[in-house]
């Protein structure tokens, strides 16, 4: 497993072509590295020095926005900034799993067939092997999450 | 659709219900595996699998309440938007349409059972 700190001192140039993959419970999501503007990691009882130092941050808690059930048995977890043009915002998963270039794993498509409102959360698949993994669209989930206040 | 397929229904069953399809419609049959679930997905949704290039979801087909546990095989169907999958419990084999009966109130019976013929455009998410 990738280690936070690793993640964390990736210069912005650096991020580009690469997929983070985090687990949220039973769940896994990708998202593009040049997306994530910070990574930490919060202790079992709930110490976080980025956390600390971004007081004003807008937090989403991912396991109860997207209902997982399993937990993670030590307790620590990791805050993911994400960031665009106009606002920073943050987000509570499991634990970071890996980070792998673009390349080998590519995006595919949302199908048509399902639901659109949920396009707007996720904005495909990462092929991992055989596997897909959702990619996220953090910008929708943040949206969503505030206006169900999770 | 080749001639040879005109008429023809795959049979299969879901949580001891009968359905089928229009043999033309189906693709494949495939071993359920890889299944990755839709978190926030509606709940006839099984999830998503990686096949022939594409991200193709895959829809429960049985009772809710006791799919998860029965659903073995992946029916690939030709859709109007791309191929769809759909979860099932067996095969019971390929039937013509002269095999269904029909009561007054237009339910179709195969063997005396009923049986519910479905189209792939039916399958949908919400």
């Amino acid at each position: 497993m990738q280690s936070i700190k690793d993640i964390a001192e990736l210069p912005i140039d650096g991020r580009e072509g690469l997929v983070l993959f985090f687990n949220v419970g039973e769940h896994q999501f990708g998202v593009r590295l040049t997306e994530v503007v910070r990574i930490d990691e919060i202790t079992a009882d709930g110490r976080c020095e980025l956390l600390d130092s971004m007081i004003e941050l807008d937090t989403i808690d991912l396991q109860k926005f997207f209902n997982a059930t399993l937990r993670n048995k030590t307790g620590t977890r990791v805050l993911i900034v994400f960031g665009t043009d106009e606002e920073i915002f943050g987000m509570t998963a499991d634990e970071v799993d890996q980070i792998i270039a673009a390349q080998e794993t590519p995006e595919l498509k949302w199908p048509p067939q399902l639901d659109g409102n949920l396009e707007k959360i996720y904005s495909g698949f990462f092929r991992r092997g055989e596997k897909l993994v959702p990619a996220i669209n953090p910008l929708a989930i943040k949206e969503e999450a505030l206006r169900e206040a999770c | 659709m080749s001639p040879v397929d005109l008429g023809k229904i795959l049979v299969f069953s879901s949580s001891g219900i009968l359905c089928g399809v229009d043999l033309g419609k189906v693709i494949k049959l495939i071993e359920e595996k890889n299944v990755t679930p839709i978190p926030r997905s509606d709940q006839r949704v099984k999830g998503v699998v990686f096949h022939e290039g594409k991200a193709v979801p895959v829809f429960r087909s049985g009772r809710l309440e006791t799919a998860e546990k029965s659903e073995k095989l992946i029916l690939m169907l030709d859709q109007s938007k791309g191929p769809v999958g759909l979860s099932v419990d067996q095969v019971v084999g390929i039937i013509t349409e002269e095999d269904l009966i029909r009561d007054i109130e237009g339910k179709q019976f195969y063997k005396g059972t009923e049986i519910t013929v479905i189209g792939p455009n039916d399958i949908v998410a919400i």
